[in-house]
């Protein structure tokens, strides 16, 4: 028989296994994807533009929207930023609230990921039940933070709202739910035979190309880099933990760097936050939770700062980084955003070439991308109905000419 | 009566019991799927309300399609749905048309349906609805085998018996498979149940064996450029596909009736059945649609084949061989 | 079942109670601001949201009387959606301890908040010196008009 002609099958920029608009092009081969690619840039919000119009304590809660989901980590790594550079000292119980909620932040992230995964498999009832013991989380953060999603929580030199006596008791309750769930959701993900099946020896990314491509996060951890910021530059108060970073060899014997390991370390990391939380909770340090209560305070530290910084937090997804410029004014001269997605998404064509067209989905689904997060820029030529790619080599001219503007 | 104005009457009879059956059995799917995950569901004549606004909408016809294959497409598939029923028996009531066609002929028309799927999907000139008719093709290919094996098993085994034209409806209605049999094969109808049970979801596209619509990755499959009236069609041809293989599996292997037991005859016998037959349709999807479909993630296509051919090809022929021993001990043979 | 753990659990979930709160109605109203209409008109009965926390930031509350106009917290609002108002120059008559009537000529400053831009972080609330602004409760702020009286707070 006569090798079949390849076909292409776009997926997106909307599409139902895209939870947010990215186009991914696929040229297949009957049910076997033979190279892929991606073009992002299709959520561009102009949110950096925005920042360098505003002042730091502006900034820091439109950090919080820059992604739907880690509400904190965008605003926690810009904060450190500008903490750095204002040399601001964050007070110790506000380290401990930092670490708190981001946990928190990573277990509903975990579980969102969690359904979403099982809903890309075709499996609906896993998905509804991870979303529905999700609330759990999300109720309790509502009840630190006050609200669900845009928690708000942080301010530049610590956070607005301290963990008081009377919150314990709503967030130990969360927490025993979620010893008890973790062994029927290790058994409902992990020990299913279907979902086996369909993500072993899936998606596979080498430890070689993980490091080659820097990953982060747990699709790194996932094949077998033992790479996790809270452990190896402890901030906040990761420091007074004892952490290792979850390996898939906290379930199975070998690292294979598939979906299934990346299944699993986010699940382990579930159990891994809640055993954290505990720990900070037993152990929060007396004490003020912002370094200065007064805002216009905080303001003129603000304005006074100069020099530059970079902040960085382990997010769900893995490493985020802002990087922030002050030169003694209202706005920082530079602020720069580079989402987790954004390492991890340049292995997509790498995990998805070779796939069966039914697995991309979830392979898609696997490195848990997060695109609103990612996307920075979208060049387009409106009249002339196209859009243009820029190369490596000119957008290093365009950083050199960006570089001299700002030091002349 | 004539007999061609009474088959007449007879089929848009059966035909309306048929859809708004149908249609009933997938609003109380999606209430017993919404409940075991917690939620409530929509309203039970959901599906009703859907066709209903379905059939008033345009028809988009997409601009690389073949039009009149992607328009007569939906309504062959409910036209050949319609017409498995004419050769099914619902409870006591003899099928309409039984002396014209037997099991094997119901086996050929369950395929039309499918097929007329297909060749819509090819028709739809989308790269989703190629993949997706390919998937169906495959799919159809995967669970006619242990389909076939299940219906041969059983009329070998009456045959074995000495029932005479062990392939007619009429037949299967007066004789149970069950009764003819010894312990090893009652074993054997045990494991043909369960090969029926797992055929079911995939003769109708319901997940896991869902991939040639896969939603998640083929946004809809096959149907995904049908709307309005055309889309209506498919979902009432859906419907109709829903009970008459439930009722196909159900006069194979679970014939029983309510009527000899009770002893009622005449018009409240045919009642009693006819309730007592909805019933066990109830049963036979809630049990191999709406829960299977709950517990499980979609299969990939490959995973199908497998499963089919392989497990199920296994098991049916060990049916097979306990069915030969239960003959061979019986005598019969 | 091996291999399929979730049959344990949807065997279980189908005779517990569905967790869908039935917000605002048990039964799907024909239409649903016509519902919420009768609703406000006491005529209706809604099944009440899952309820807030204590510290919740819903629809920001002002109290203009104790406003003094000074335009902190314009400086910290993320979301630009605080405007300040200045009134016309007016003539008011102030007495002063001794009983001496002068005229003064005031200029009002006030603020002005869109709701529909706003972004509920309470960053207002936190610089502001006289406590003149607070967020409340209320989460149902959807409407069609964003310049709709409830959409802006002054």
């Amino acid at each position: 028989m006569a090798k079949k002609a390849p076909y292409i099958v776009p997926v997106g920029p909307i599409h139902p296994a895209l939870k947010e608009p990215v186009h991914i092009e696929l040229t297949v081969v009957g049910e076997e994807v033979i190279s892929a690619d991606f073009t992002p840039g299709q959520t561009h919000r102009g949110i950096e533009w925005m920042g360098l119009s505003r002042n730091p304590v502006q900034i820091v809660h439109l950090t919080d929207r820059i992604c739907g989901i880690c509400g904190v980590t965008h605003s926690l790594a810009f904060a450190r930023a500008v903490e750095q550079i204002a040399d601001i000292t964050v007070p110790e119980r506000a380290d401990y609230v930092r670490t708190i909620i981001a946990e928190f932040e990573r277990i509903q992230s975990h579980l969102l990921w969690a359904g979403v995964a099982a809903h890309e498999l075709g499996f609906d009832t896993l998905f509804y039940l991870a979303w529905r013991v999700r609330e759990e989380a999300m109720d309790a953060i509502e009840c630190i933070t006050g609200n669900r999603v845009n928690y708000d929580i942080i301010q530049i030199g610590g956070v607005r709202r301290d963990i008081t006596e009377a919150q314990h008791a709503k967030i130990r309750k969360c927490l025993d739910s979620y010893k008890e769930l973790f062994g029927k959701l290790k058994q409902l993900f992990l020990e299913d035979a279907v979902i086996n099946s369909r993500c072993k020896g899936v998606g596979l990314l080498s430890f070689e190309k993980a490091m080659a491509y820097s990953t982060v996060g747990p699709t790194a951890r996932a094949s077998g880099c033992t790479a996790d910021l809270r452990v190896d530059y402890p901030y906040a108060a990761y420091g007074d933990l004892d952490l290792k970073p979850v390996m898939p060899t906290a379930y199975g014997p070998d690292v294979n760097g598939d979906t299934y390991d990346r299944i699993v370390v986010r699940i382990f990391e579930i159990a891994q936050s809640v055993e954290i939380i505990e720990e900070c909770l037993a152990n929060m340090p007396t004490g003020p939770v912002l370094w200065e209560e007064k805002v216009a305070k905080i303001l003129a530290a603000c304005k006074k700062a100069e020099g530059e910084a970079v902040g960085r937090h382990e997010a769900p997804r893995g490493e985020c980084l802002h990087y922030v410029a002050m030169d003694k004014a209202e706005a920082p001269i530079a602020w720069k955003v580079k989402a987790s997605s954004y390492s991890n998404l340049h292995v997509w064509p790498l995990i998805l070439k070779g796939a069966q067209l039914a697995d991309i989905p979830i392979i898609v689904a696997s490195v848990d991308p997060c695109l609103s997060c990612t996307d920075r820029v979208a060049v387009t030529d409106a009249d002339a109905g196209r859009t243009k790619i820029f190369t490596k080599e000119e957008l290093t001219r365009m950083s050199y000419e960006k570089t001299r503007r700002m030091q002349a | 009566m004539n007999p061609i104005l009474a088959a007449i009457g007879g089929t848009i009879v059966l035909a309306i019991f048929a859809i708004a059956f149908g249609l009933i059995l997938s609003g109380i799917d999606r209430r017993v799927v919404a409940r075991m995950q917690a939620r409530i569901g929509p309203p039970l004549l959901q599906p009703l309300t859907d066709v209903r606004k379905l059939l008033a909408k345009q028809n988009i016809i997409p601009a690389n399609a073949i039009p009149w294959l992607f328009n007569a497409m939906p309504v062959v598939a409910l036209a050949s749905a319609i017409a498995i029923l004419l050769y099914l028996p619902f409870g006591s009531f003899a099928p309409l048309l039984g002396e014209f066609g037997d099991v094997i002929l119901v086996l050929y028309l369950l395929i039309i349906p499918s097929l007329a799927l297909v060749i819509g999907g090819f028709a739809s000139g989308s790269p989703y609805a190629t993949v997706g008719a390919q998937r169906e093709m495959v799919s159809m290919i995967a669970y006619e085998l242990p389909l076939a094996v299940a219906v041969i098993a059983i009329a070998w085994r009456l045959m074995a018996a000495g029932v005479s034209n062990p392939f007619s409806m009429l037949t299967l209605m007066q004789v149970s498979v069950w009764d003819v049999v010894g312990p090893l094969g009652i074993l054997a109808l045990l494991i043909l149940l369960v090969m029926m049970a797992w055929v079911t979801p995939g003769e109708l596209s319901k997940i896991p064996f869902d991939s040639p619509e896969a939603e998640t990755e083929l946004a809809g499959g096959i149907l995904v450029e049908y709307s309005g009236r055309n889309l209506g069609l498919f979902t009432l041809s859906q419907a109709v596909k829903t009970v008459a293989m439930s009722a196909f599996g159900i006069i194979l292997l679970l014939p029983w009736n309510l009527s000899p037991i009770l002893g009622l005859s005449g018009l409240s016998a045919g009642a009693v059945d006819l309730v007592f037959f909805v019933l066990k349709v109830l049963f036979v999807v809630i049990v191999s649609v709406t829960v299977v479909r709950t517990m499980m993630a979609r299969f990939r296509i490959t995973q199908v084949v497998g499963l089919y051919w392989l497990v199920l090809g296994v098991l049916g022929a060990l049916a097979i061989i306990l069915l030969m021993a239960d003959a061979f001990l019986l005598g019969v043979i | 079942m091996a291999g399929l753990p979730m049959v344990k659990e949807i065997l279980a979930q189908s005779v517990k109670k569905p967790v869908t709160n039935l917000f605002p109605a048990v039964r799907l109203p024909k239409s649903i601001t016509g519902f919420l209409g009768s609703v406000a008109e006491g005529k209706a009965e809604i099944v009440p949201p899952v309820e807030t926390p204590p510290a919740f930031r819903g629809k920001i509350a002002y109290d203009r009387s104790a406003c003094n106009g000074c335009g902190l917290c314009l400086k910290v609002c993320p979301a630009h959606a605080i405007d300040q108002v200045v009134y016309p120059p007016v003539t008011v008559q102030v007495t002063d301890a001794e009983g001496n009537v002068t005229e003064k000529v005031k200029k009002e400053k006030r603020i002005r908040i869109y709701v529909s831009s706003c972004i509920f972080c309470g960053q207002c609330t936190d610089i502001c010196a006289k406590n003149a602004l607070s967020l409340q409760n209320e989460f149902l702020l959807a409407t069609e008009d964003r310049f709709a009286e409830s959409q802006i707070v002054e």
